[in-house]
């Protein structure tokens, strides 16, 4: 166990567990932040997709430790006021089904727009690729990204 | 952040100032410079805390400023009933959608069943809903109408307000709630329907009412239940099913740090449906339950009936078919026919096990205090899971019964409290899985051994190598071709079956069964086996699709007909309907066929692929509704499948949701097309090879198709659910589709595992 700060959603917070932890656990289970979800562990479904330093990673590999005093974001953090331009466009779009993978194609998709603010097709697919959906969302998520892309994609 | 100056903001502005563009950028300065136009929130406005709402039924209050909460009791899989069925109360209430906002209802008998499965819902609920909300419409205007002192005929409503147009008087449904909320509600059997060319929400298509909630994180499902005191756990589950703890050594595991208990689960005679064995980890978080669950040393019984491999299991069917077979249907002689036929076309199509592998993880939050157990599941049978909960706890059931309808004996009187309240939580993802509630036992189980609120959580491994599969089975064809007709079509089949599900047998009555004179279907289920088995997306259906529309297209190739064609001369001009049993009854319609199979060819560009694309056809009744899907693709090589264009024409009567619709279609094609190419678990040594999604591959954003045309047979019937029926031939279309494309016909799947 040690102590770390971590930057989280601009806010700081403080806490003492397992440097092995994945940040993960940490938000759902030590900070009650249950938007970023669990979906398999190993990386292959990006449920659990977050912002650490601007870049989209997985919050189930990465250990708290590589996190310790590193800006986070998480689902909840994107746009509190409920703005960013991708939830409205996954709004427009009627993109989820079941919901539970959404939150996590958001985030991949936040940090797409934030690199790319105006990708082709394939570049969608290729971003987006290792963000599974069992519900088959696929075609809804394409448009809304191109949707928030021109709304002007990035919420800044 | 990057701050962007909007060039529509940097016009208006030097606009404004009346000069020239110099001036304009100035007023801005160096350090802030104008965003994009700020988007509107998508969440909903704060209520107000001071509104009250009024109950005018079971599933609707009405609040002082005329928001109107709806019930859904039904629970939501992401099949679109938290929308659907709220827009049938709506439309007869004569409300505005905008507002109305949906609430889950917790298991109450008040509301009625509460499952939903097997695509029934919207049908189930189609007539009682409306007359919910036309009831309610009728207490409201009842009200309105004692206010004014005039009759209810003189009265019309629009979008929540009664009109006394006589007398040019008005009043909203906020205004009307408390009074409407005690009078009696009329008797159903007198309510009269809208028509439904005055439908302004039925048949138009509304958003999925949790979106917003979804996107910023705010949607709780079932893994997301927070309750104070509560601890993690997570079960060690055993290799080769049917097995039971023999010893334990949980030395290791206890020194993991935030470990606090670990508890043997003994199934006892409990049904496998019900409770497996394994040995739980309790800790204070997830991951130290999931790390110290992999420490444990556990010696697991011997199981008798075990199947080691793929290979033995189709052995047993080969043998289960020779030896075996009872018919499930029998017209005609298809063995005469076959020997005096001009030609026979044989196949044999083998089907693999397949898990549900629903994105949430399977899991249940139980507390228990005094009697009191509270529960928060992504259970959708919530009934099944109250009733296993019962069991675990030897609660007695009757006596529950009796209390909740207030009907207590004095021996209840003196009883101990028993009581089960159950939460179901939105549910990240079903096919099935859901229905089996052995992931709300086992919470109930830890829960009880620990005295303390726990969430069991399972883990994607678990998830995998625990479920309850899509049957493995294997089908046996033989055509018969005279004359240019088919006149015998036979097929033989086995399949892994369990004891615990009755009823479970394939069906004798998919197309082409009533329009082939000489027609056979034998069966011979393999029961005595380890394997669990069970429903998965459109049970039997999933394998039917395959096998029929596969088989249609391989006696279409050596006939030298095109697929369709054939499809619709075994139609004939004026197709009848014919008596079907089985789920989605009691009848089938052939014209129903013929109108999805002309609409998918004619939309889809039947025989006139572009150069370098192939197209393949697939054509399915699934419980009441009747899909035709073309597959148009390419091969960039002999393993790469590329699918450009699916097209698909629906016959299921309403469209309730027109959004809804479109997106249960577009899934069922995408699942399909995953679990075609991808899909498939391996046996070795009786244990699942597969466990994550590295191996137990699914579709991704790469394999979806460049686009997804749906399009609805026009209908004024009732809704039939379409959360299944677009899934069965979604993987024939693939098969015929790359058969197209190479020659090579698909038999066996997955598919990637053909090809190459």
């Amino acid at each position: 166990m040690a102590k770390f700060f971590l930057n989280i959603n601009n806010e700081t917070r403080e806490m003492d567990v397992d440097p092995n932890m994945p940040l993960l656990w940490v938000l759902r289970d030590v900070l009650g932040l249950t938007g970023t979800k669990f979906g398999c562990g190993i990386a292959q479904c990006g449920c659990c997709t977050v912002h650490l330093e601007g870049e989209a990673i997985r919050s189930c590999i990465t250990p708290i430790s590589q996190a310790k005093g590193k800006k986070v974001v998480t689902i909840e953090g994107l746009s509190p006021e409920g703005n960013h331009p991708l939830q409205v466009a996954w709004v427009e779009e009627d993109a989820p089904q079941c919901g539970y993978c959404q939150a996590g194609q958001v985030m991949n998709a936040a940090a797409l727009l934030d690199k790319n603010p105006n990708p082709t097709d394939q570049e969608i697919i290729d971003a987006m690729a290792g963000n599974l959906c069992r519900c088959g969302t696929y075609n809804r998520i394409r448009k809304a990204i191109k949707n928030a892309a021109e709304k002007g994609g990035t919420g800044s | 952040m990057k701050k962007q100056i909007n060039r529509r903001d940097f016009l208006k502005v030097s606009s404004l100032a009346g000069g020239g563009i110099m001036l304009g950028f100035s007023l801005y300065g160096c350090q802030e410079t104008p965003t994009a136009p700020k988007l509107p929130s998508i969440l909903p406005a704060a209520e107000d805390p001071n509104m009250t709402y009024y109950e005018v039924d079971t599933f609707l209050k009405i609040g002082t400023n005329g928001k109107i909460s709806i019930m859904s009791a039904s629970p939501e899989i992401g099949q679109g009933v938290k929308t659907s069925l709220p827009m049938l109360i709506a439309e007869e209430l004569d409300v505005d959608w905008k507002d109305v906002k949906v609430e889950q209802a917790d298991l109450d008998a008040k509301y009625g069943p509460q499952w939903t499965g097997g695509s029934t819902a919207i049908s189930r609920a189609w007539e009682p809903l409306r007359k919910v909300g036309a009831a309610a419409r009728m207490l409201l205007v009842s009200a309105a109408a004692e206010q004014w002192q005039v009759d209810v005929s003189e009265c019309k409503v629009e979008k929540g307000v009664v009109l006394h147009e006589a007398s040019q008087q008005k009043l909203s449904y906020g205004e009307l709630a408390e009074a409407a909320a005690k009078m009696e509600a009329p008797d159903r059997d007198s309510i009269v329907l809208k028509d439904p060319k005055d439908w302004k929400i039925i048949g138009k298509g509304k958003r999925n009412v949790d979106t917003p909630k979804i996107v910023t994180g705010k949607q709780n499902f079932g893994i997301d239940t927070r309750v104070e005191g509560m601890v993690f756990a997570s079960i060690a589950k055993p290799p080769v099913f049917n097995s039971r703890v023999k010893s334990v050594d949980d030395t290791e595991a206890r020194k993991v740090a935030g470990v606090i208990d670990i508890v043997t689960i003994d199934p006892g005679d409990f049904n496998p449906t019900m409770l497996r064995a394994g040995v739980a980890v309790v800790a204070e978080n997830t991951w130290a339950a999931i790390q110290a669950k992999r420490k444990l040393k556990i010696e697991w019984t011997e199981v008798s009936d075990m199947i080691a491999s793929g290979e033995e299991m189709q052995e047993m069917f080969v043998e289960a078919i020779k030896s075996k077979s009872k018919p499930l249907r029998k017209e005609g002689n298809t063995s005469e026919a076959i020997s005096n036929a001009d030609q026979v076309v044989e196949a044999t199509y083998e089907i693999p096990l397949l898990a549900h592998a629903p994105m949430e993880p399977m899991n249940t939050t139980v507390s228990i205090s005094d009697g009191k157990v509270e529960i928060w599941s992504p259970c959708q049978v919530p009934g099944r899971g109250q009733n296993f909960a019962a069991q675990i706890m030897e609660f007695d059931q009757a006596r529950m019964e009796r209390r909740a309808k207030g009907e207590e004996t004095e021996e209840d009187k003196a009883a101990p409290q028993e009581e089960i309240i159950f939460h179901i939580t939105r549910i990240g993802g079903g096919f099935g899985r859901r229905l089996y509630a052995d992931y709300v036992a086992d919470a109930v189980y830890v829960a009880k051994a620990i005295n303390k609120p726990v969430q069991v959580i399972w883990s994607r491994e678990d998830g995998i190598r625990n479920d309850y599969y899509r049957m493995a089975s294997r089908h046996q064809l033989k055509a018969a071709i005279k004359d240019g007709k088919v006149t015998a079509w036979h097929e033989q089949i086995s399949s892994l079956n369990t004891d615990y599900t009755p009823g479970q047998h394939f069906g004798a009555h998919n197309y082409p069964a009533n329009f082939v004179e000489n027609y056979q279907v034998d069966f011979a289920p393999i029961r005595k086996h380890n394997i669990p088995t069970g429903a998965l997306r459109a049970p039997y259906h999933n394998a039917n699709a395959i096998v029929d529309s596969g088989f249609m297209d391989e006696v279409a190739h050596a006939m030298g007909k095109d697929p369709v064609q054939l499809r619709l001369e075994i139609l004939g001009e004026n197709p009848g309907e014919f008596d079907y049993d089985g789920h989605g009854g009691p009848k089938i319609s052939g014209l129903k066929m013929k109108q999805v199979i002309e609409l998918a060819a004619e939309k889809g560009n039947w025989g006139k692929a572009p150069a370098g694309r192939f197209q393949g056809f697939s054509a399915h009744f699934t419980f009441g509704g009747y899909v035709a899907l073309i597959a148009e693709i390419s091969m960039p090589s002999p393993t790469e499948v590329k699918i450009h264009k699916v097209t698909s024409a629906v016959h299921c009567g309403t469209v309730v949701n027109e959004f809804g619709a479109n997106a249960q279609v577009e899934g069922g094609i995408i699942d399909g097309i995953g679990a075609a190419m991808f899909g498939g678990l391996t046996l070795k040594d009786g244990k699942i090879v597969q466990s994550n999604f590295h191996d137990f591959q699914l579709a991704r954003q790469t394999l979806a198709p460049d686009e997804i045309a749906v399009h609805f047979v026009p209908s004024d019937e009732k809704p039939e659910g379409l959360g299944e029926m677009s899934y069965p031939p979604a993987q024939s279309m693939i098969a015929n589709a790359i058969f197209a494309a190479t020659g090579k016909r698909i038999q066996k799947f997955p598919i990637a595992d053909q090809l190459g």
